[in-house]
């Protein structure tokens, strides 16, 4: 039996996970607490700020941790951190916690993938045996199968992420970044009726979203004007809908709001709606982007025959995903593994979840080797816990 | 009626994105030097999980691009199956059904055939298969690299990137004398069985003559000039040849070999060869 805590802040969250693991059947979670660095809408979180907030957020969330899975220090085995990929500043900051706690308390410490860290808690938390995996985040997008002591790297994009896409866009239409972009972005879909033109890029295994997301810009540049771009979609709206109603489709631009056009422009507006509304682009932007990340998750599992695909990251926890997910593996006779936003989301469990493994086969970091890195790709660790 | 329920067609592979049918073929086509009798259709169905209009989008825009490849090819006399009919919007294309085996198939009665045969030479050889460079080719192994050194060369003079190199995309016309095709698998599978489709006779060439390479599946191919791509093209090839035969490693060096006498730019190419499998293809991960 071993107690691992991990700590992970390799973007805008800090998490503290307590597992205890017993055997690669065998786990208890004891802890898994985290706190989100959230920016007011249209602004990113920039690394410095992000790091601050890390620092300030260790200690309240360590001891949190501790108290929840009822633990002193002494039951601690092993103290796991998040090497890389990720942002620097956040990234040094956490490490810093990590390797202090590791000589306060006396203990050995880990230093684990963050992405290798996600495969292994959601294989831990759903039970899934050697699926193909599909990790999507604010950072990465690839599609990953495990062979001969590697995670594999079969597709993935060759610009910018999925996440990546999903914030950008979401910071252009205003969106609260509270609780997630990508969160928010899925509501407004549930609501969106008409699909939009946008580029669909899938290079063989390897998909790109920079295109799109320009596209998907230009065509929210004539929703500026609009009142939220609610003026076309029907009740369950946020409660922004009623009063800017008629303001003007920006196609007739006319600065200033004389009686007249405000005239014809409610006279427009009702009977040939415009489609470019809010919910219209953030469904089109999904169904778009999710397909292409489908067809790629499908090619894999056809060249390497696999019947189960796993899907995590924090894009992961999208249920229009899942669920395009889940049709095409219903087709192939096959199974969707997904976990709820508690494990797909980044989150400290999984650096304790992935560190416990290593440790039990033998790693231990030594002291100068716990450094991070902005780099750090799935297939260049090797891994010694998989006997298949 | 669906291809896959018609009577007179029996299907071959099924990937991601496509079913790859036989089916009779009652056309003549008069440019064809032996008329012919079979077909393959290649059927990219619509895909459950994807919003009907962007299928609609998608699957003509592949077919389309699959067939204009493979008639850029045809044009520029690269040996690559003749397009017969393109239906765009039901998603599927018809082209000639190259008889023959495929090289993965050719590779492996041979691998076979040495293990029959036994002797120490061969448990040596297999026991160190990843030695690319140093690994022993029997003579009728260099003609066939030869002939896929050459197939890829012209391929890329005509500036078609084929983007899945395998050793089963490639097919020895007319098959190898003494090779027989191993059922159920590749191109050489007969459909006697399911009483449709009969196959094309094949014929047996006399010699260990210059085989006849013919390439095909162009579903990810794509039009480009680039050196670089033409070098991941390479680089596919070798990853897939190094795990399906790893017993054939000095093959692949003579293909390279062949390619790089025969190709425009060729030993660019391999040069940019190594810088790809430095770099392995892809770029490094930030974030």
């Amino acid at each position: 039996m071993t107690v691992a805590i991990g700590f992970e802040g390799s973007a805008n969250k800090l998490g503290v996970g307590i597992v205890r693991y017993t055997s690669p059947d065998t786990w208890d979670i004891l802890a898994n607490v985290r706190h989100t660095y959230i920016t007011p809408p249209g602004e990113g979180f920039l690394p410095r700020d992000t790091a601050a907030h890390h620092r300030s957020w260790a200690v309240k969330l360590t001891k949190q941790a501790l108290k929840e899975a009822g633990l002193s220090v002494a039951d601690v085995d092993v103290v796991c951190y998040t090497k890389g990929p990720g942002m620097g500043a956040p990234l040094v900051s956490t490490a810093v916690v990590a390797r202090t706690l590791a000589l306060l308390w006396n203990k050995p410490i880990i230093a684990v993938n963050h992405c290798v860290a996600h495969i292994e808690m959601g294989r831990m938390i759903t039970g899934a045996r050697n699926p193909v995996v599909l990790y999507v985040s604010g950072g990465n997008t690839q599609v990953i199968a495990y062979s001969h002591k590697r995670y594999r790297i079969f597709g993935e994009t060759i610009d910018i992420a999925i996440g990546n896409c999903l914030d950008r866009f979401a910071r252009v239409i205003n969106l609260p970044n509270d609780p997630a972009p990508g969160y928010n972005i899925e509501q407004y879909a549930k609501r969106g009726t008409t699909l939009l033109d946008l580029p669909y890029t899938v290079k063989g295994m390897d998909v790109s979203f920079s295109g799109l997301l320009t596209q998907i810009e230009l065509l929210a540049g004539s929703l500026a004007d609009e009142a939220d771009g609610e003026a076309a979609s029907s009740s369950s709206g946020p409660p922004v809908a009623a009063p800017f109603a008629g303001a003007q489709p920006s196609k007739t631009p006319t600065p200033s709001t004389t009686p007249a056009t405000k005239t014809t422009a409610t006279a427009t507006a009702t009977p040939n709606p415009n489609p470019v509304t809010k919910p219209n682009l953030c469904f089109s932007l999904q169904e778009t982007a999710f397909a292409m990340l489908v067809e790629t998750t499908e090619r894999a599992m056809a060249h390497v025959g696999a019947t189960e695909v796993l899907v995590v990251g924090g894009v992961g926890c999208n249920q229009r995903l899942q669920d395009m997910m889940g049709d095409m593996a219903r087709q192939r006779g096959g199974t969707v593994y997904a976990a709820d936003e508690r494990f797909c989301i980044d989150n400290g469990l999984m650096i304790a979840v992935a560190g416990v493994l290593m440790y039990a086969s033998g790693h231990e970091t030594a002291l100068e080797d716990t450094w991070c890195t902005q780099r750090y790709r799935t297939d260049e660790v090797l891994v010694t816990w998989r006997d298949d | 009626m669906s291809l896959a329920s018609h009577p007179h067609s029996a299907i071959i592979s099924q990937g991601a994105e496509a079913c790859v049918f036989r089916i009779e073929w009652p056309i003549p086509l008069p440019t064809l030097a032996r008329p012919p009798t079979t077909a393959i259709a290649k059927h990219r169905p619509p895909k459950p999980y994807r919003h009907p209009l962007l299928d609609a989008k998608i699957t003509p825009r592949r077919v389309l691009s699959e067939a204009r490849c493979l008639a850029r090819l045809t044009r520029a006399g690269v040996d690559v199956p003749r397009v017969f009919l393109v239906d765009p919007e039901g998603g599927v294309l018809y082209m000639e059904d190259v008889p023959g085996l495929t090289v993965k198939e050719v590779l492996w009665a041979w691998a076979k055939e040495e293990e029959e045969r036994g002797g120490g030479a061969g448990a040596e050889r297999s026991a160190q298969p990843q030695d690319a460079d140093s690994a022993y080719v029997s003579d009728r192994a260099k003609a066939l690299a030869e002939s896929v050194g050459l197939a890829l060369a012209n391929m890329h003079a005509a500036e078609v990137v084929h983007g899945d190199l395998t050793t089963s995309n490639m097919i020895v016309r007319g098959g190898w004398p003494g090779v027989d095709a191993v059922s159920g698998t590749g191109a050489g599978s007969g459909l006697g069985s399911k009483g449709g489709v009969a196959q094309p006779s094949v014929a047996t060439l006399s010699t260990v003559t210059t085989p006849r390479i013919s390439l095909i599946d162009f579903g990810l191919a794509h039009v480009s000039p680039m050196i670089d791509d033409r070098a991941v093209d390479l680089y596919v090839l070798k990853r897939a040849m190094l795990s399906t035969h790893p017993e054939a490693g000095g093959v692949f060096a003579h293909i390279l070999d062949t390619y790089a006498c025969a190709a425009a730019q060729g030993s660019q190419v391999v040069r940019q060869l190594a810088e790809v499998e430095r770099r392995g293809r892809k770029r490094s991960m930030v974030g």
